[in-house]
């Protein structure tokens, strides 16, 4: 275990979180969500080609077969990672909010779905408003229906269950 | 025998990741709502289940393809494609090319 073997498979791991940041991008703004706004699809299917990108960077670091040469690679290389990583918390920030435009806004949706105006059109004029306020969204009142020690369960069996898969990964890691 | 020399491990390994995230998105304060955490579970379920099916599957194939491959690294991406829920992109399909199509004719 030498210190160039950790550099790549802290890399490694890195480039898998950060395409973990933008697989929850490609959630929020596709179709799953979809009692929220529904993003054009050109940009869903770019973030999901980014996502499954910076997942196959990271996986041949960490499992490099014959294509990748991680004999030499550069100690700057984590650093790259960190800003790749950072770039994308910064993009699911903002897909967060942009996700719910402002409350009072939803009340006029509703009332122009019903002048025939088209799917289309409120999506664009959706995205087109500013982003709520992260405080100001309006699914509180959804949450509060499950428990709350039920919720924080299944949020901390989540986090268990990544980080044991990515434990898995790093010890059999052979970068 | 050894776990690690499987496929399919590495493809549970990829899916049970993917539906971890989707878990916790639906889970989340700030995102969450009933309806996602339903299909989160799908989800996990979708990865736990066809990641190791599809990458058992498809990961010789695309070995033989491009021998300098890793088989722990494809297995682990196919299991991690393979745990997006498909079902918008059905839906996708059916509004956009399939209905237009059956109101043409009528």
């Amino acid at each position: 275990m030498t210190w160039a073997h950790l550099t790549v498979i802290a890399t490694g791991l890195l480039y898998v979180g950060a395409s973990m940041a933008l697989g929850v991008v490609v959630r929020l703004l596709g179709p799953t969500y979809h009692t929220k706004v529904t993003a054009p699809l050109w940009i869903v299917v770019f973030f999901a080609l980014a996502a499954v990108s910076l997942l196959w960077r990271g996986v041949t670091l960490l499992f490099p077969g014959e294509l990748v040469d991680t004999d030499r690679i550069s100690l700057v290389a984590p650093l790259t990672a960190v800003v790749v990583v950072g770039l994308c918390l910064f993009v699911l920030d903002y897909v967060m909010g942009d996700r719910s435009p402002p409350p009072l806004f939803n009340q006029w949706f509703s009332w122009a779905l019903k002048r025939r105006v088209t799917e289309d059109g409120i999506v664009h004029a959706a995205f087109a408003l500013p982003p709520a306020m992260h405080e100001a969204a309006p699914c509180g009142a959804q949450i509060n229906r499950t428990g709350r020690g039920l919720r924080l369960a299944v949020l901390s069996g989540g986090a268990a269950t990544i980080l044991i898969v990515l434990g898995v990964i790093a010890v059999n890691a052979t970068g | 025998m050894d776990l690690r020399e499987i496929p399919a491990f590495w493809g549970l390994c990829g899916g049970v990741l993917n539906g971890a995230v989707g878990l916790v998105t639906a889970y989340s304060t700030r995102a969450g709502n009933p309806l996602a955490r339903r299909r989160a579970w799908f989800t996990v379920f979708l990865g736990a289940l066809g990641g190791p099916i599809i990458a058992e599957a498809l990961t010789p194939s695309f070995l033989a393809l491009i021998p300098a491959l890793d088989m722990r690294a494809l297995a682990l991406v196919l299991g991690w494609v393979t745990a997006n829920d498909p079902r918008s992109l059905f839906t996708w399909i059916r509004d956009r090319f399939l209905l237009p199509l059956k109101g043409a004719s009528e």
